[in-house]
């Protein structure tokens, strides 16, 4: 099976056969706010929830490469953002080993449901250790395999519906959907939105902050996997009527709350030394 | 319309509360004025309003909070009920406070100067508006352009770690965690920080889930042995405070 491409890329998030489920749930976490909430802390916070494109700038958006990763570049850049978040270090962590660990050894795609896993579970390794063309299991070194442990989320959780993860968001934490990339997707509406798509979902990405436009929408403000040329300085906007409510229906969204300390890293003592 | 008698947060003396003429309770309640033995303070006096101060205007009703001249104050509203730590124009050092009412506003100054704090309750006319003067201080502020300067800490603080239970993490909370420019400001003063979910195997091996003591999010002050920054013994988390100026506090003053 060959994947669909667009401008060179390789569209590999695959539509599962099952829906996703075994999973912590948005609604099982935390109270969900109300539309009319989000949007009331969005405007006293200026219109945008975050401002990360300041704090994400240049050097940390992702280039996939010609191969169907996509999806082990989003989970690998919620990973290394939610690392950061919470005090670590910045270590840029490899969507090609977290691809490596998804796609069964050929490329040919991945789940969003595969990349929580893979996160939460295994851990990923930094992009010192593995190239962006090593995506195969048998290309990744021992050492690599060894270091995944020390980079894995922790308590990451699904989120079903708008207000759900728009509250994931605001509170604070970076998240992954799937998009539908058809012709027109790489031009940029004057929200920042690429045309619609509202296909079942063939590519993934990752969300990492919340804005409001002047009409009282909803943007998703989420990096590209396809380097700082493509969109807004690699990123873009998403609607959730326009580019996400059908991409919901048949890929896990979900969220991630935070990351374990890397053992080799500077963490502090223990309490009472 | 019910009118509005002023009860003065504060008076830690005897003797120095004093109450607006009406009688009923009030909804809205603002700091009182600074301790003084001589005169009787009223609820005219100046009070003035520096960096350090936690000024407070803890209110049962929604308000409408303004200063005058524009600009000399930045408010910023929080869900109540809330605990506080750090200092209050009414009060003597580092002390707690719980403030009880929904609407909590937090006035800080945002320039040097006198002003006007316009407390209007929500659907309140001319006659229910509170006011009171203040002499916003700043101190000494770098030229424009340069990030002000980082807080200086306690000699020993090596550490902040945040202790949460991210399930339950709220909009308030994630305000002060979510400042990472703040926490960039921190660490560039020599202080790292971490933040930890209490489920984590992280926080319960190192004991911060032990130090938190069930306060959640909680604040645990390390040196860089982990020992109490303040007294050398085991550290004693305390409750997150709503804002990051607190945080400074703490880490100025220790728990």
């Amino acid at each position: 099976m060959s994947l669909p491409e667009f401008n060179g890329y390789p569209l590999g998030c695959l539509v599962p056969t099952v829906f996703p489920t075994g999973f912590a749930q948005a609604t099982d976490v935390f109270p969900v706010m109300t539309g009319d909430e989000i949007r009331a802390e969005l405007t006293r916070r200026g219109m945008v929830a975050w401002g990360r494109r300041e704090t994400f700038g240049d050097e940390w958006v992702k280039d996939q490469g010609p191969f169907g990763s996509c999806n082990g570049w989003s989970t690998s850049a919620a990973d290394e953002k939610t690392r950061f978040l919470r005090g670590g270090a910045w270590v840029k962590l490899s969507g090609a080993d977290a691809y490596s660990q998804m796609n069964g050894g050929t490329d040919n795609g991945s789940t969003l449901a595969d990349g929580l896993a893979v996160c939460r579970d295994n851990g990923i390794a930094p992009e010192e250790l593995v190239r962006v063309d090593q995506i195969y299991t048998s290309r990744i070194s021992a050492e690599a395999k060894a270091a995944r442990v020390r980079f894995r989320g922790f308590e990451p959780y699904a989120a079903d519906t708008e207000l759900e993860f728009a509250t994931g968001l605001l509170l604070g934490y970076v998240g992954i959907v799937a998009v539908h990339v058809q012709r027109g997707f790489d031009t940029l509406d004057s929200e920042g939105c690429p045309s619609s798509g509202n296909g079942p979902g063939n590519h993934s990405v990752h969300v990492d902050d919340l804005a409001l436009s002047p009409s009282g929408t909803l943007l998703f403000d989420s990096p590209n996997n396809w380097k700082v040329s493509w969109g807004d300085r690699g990123r873009c906007h998403y609607k959730w009527d326009r580019h996400l409510r059908e991409t919901v229906k048949y890929h896990r969204f979900w969220l991630l709350r935070s990351a374990v300390d890397d053992p080799k890293g500077d963490n502090p003592p223990k309490a009472g030394g | 319309m019910r009118g509005h008698s002023v009860i003065l947060l504060g008076g830690l003396m005897l003797g120095v509360v004093t109450a607006a003429p009406a009688e009923s309770p009030s909804a809205v309640r603002l700091p009182g004025v600074p301790v003084l033995p001589q005169p009787m303070p009223s609820p005219d006096a100046v009070v003035t309003l520096s960096e350090n101060l936690n000024y407070v205007i803890d209110s049962d009703v929604e308000c409408v909070v303004l200063g005058s001249p524009k600009g000399r104050l930045k408010i910023t509203f929080e869900k109540g009920p809330l605990d506080v730590r750090g200092e209050f124009p009414d009060g003597q050092g580092v002390e707690r406070r719980t403030y009880k009412g929904p609407f909590l506003y937090f006035v800080e100054p945002a320039a040097d100067g006198a002003c006007e704090l316009l407390v209007i309750p929500k659907g309140g006319g001319e006659k229910d508006v509170i006011r009171r003067s203040l002499l916003c201080k700043l101190g000494p502020r770098p030229p424009p352009g340069p990030k002000p300067d980082p807080p200086t800490p306690l000699k020993s603080v090596a550490w902040v770690v945040v202790v949460e239970e991210t399930g339950v993490r709220s909009v308030e909370t994630v305000r002060v965690l979510g400042d990472v420019a703040y926490w960039k400001r921190l660490e560039a003063s020599g202080v790292k920080w971490r933040f930890y979910d209490k489920d984590s195997a992280d926080a319960l091996s190192k004991g911060y889930v032990r130090a938190a003591g069930g306060v959640y999010p909680s604040v645990v002050l390390l040196d860089a042995l982990g020992k109490n920054p303040a007294t050398g013994g085991e550290p004693v988390g305390v409750k997150l405070p709503a804002t990051t100026a607190g945080v400074d506090a703490l880490v100025k003053g220790g728990p």
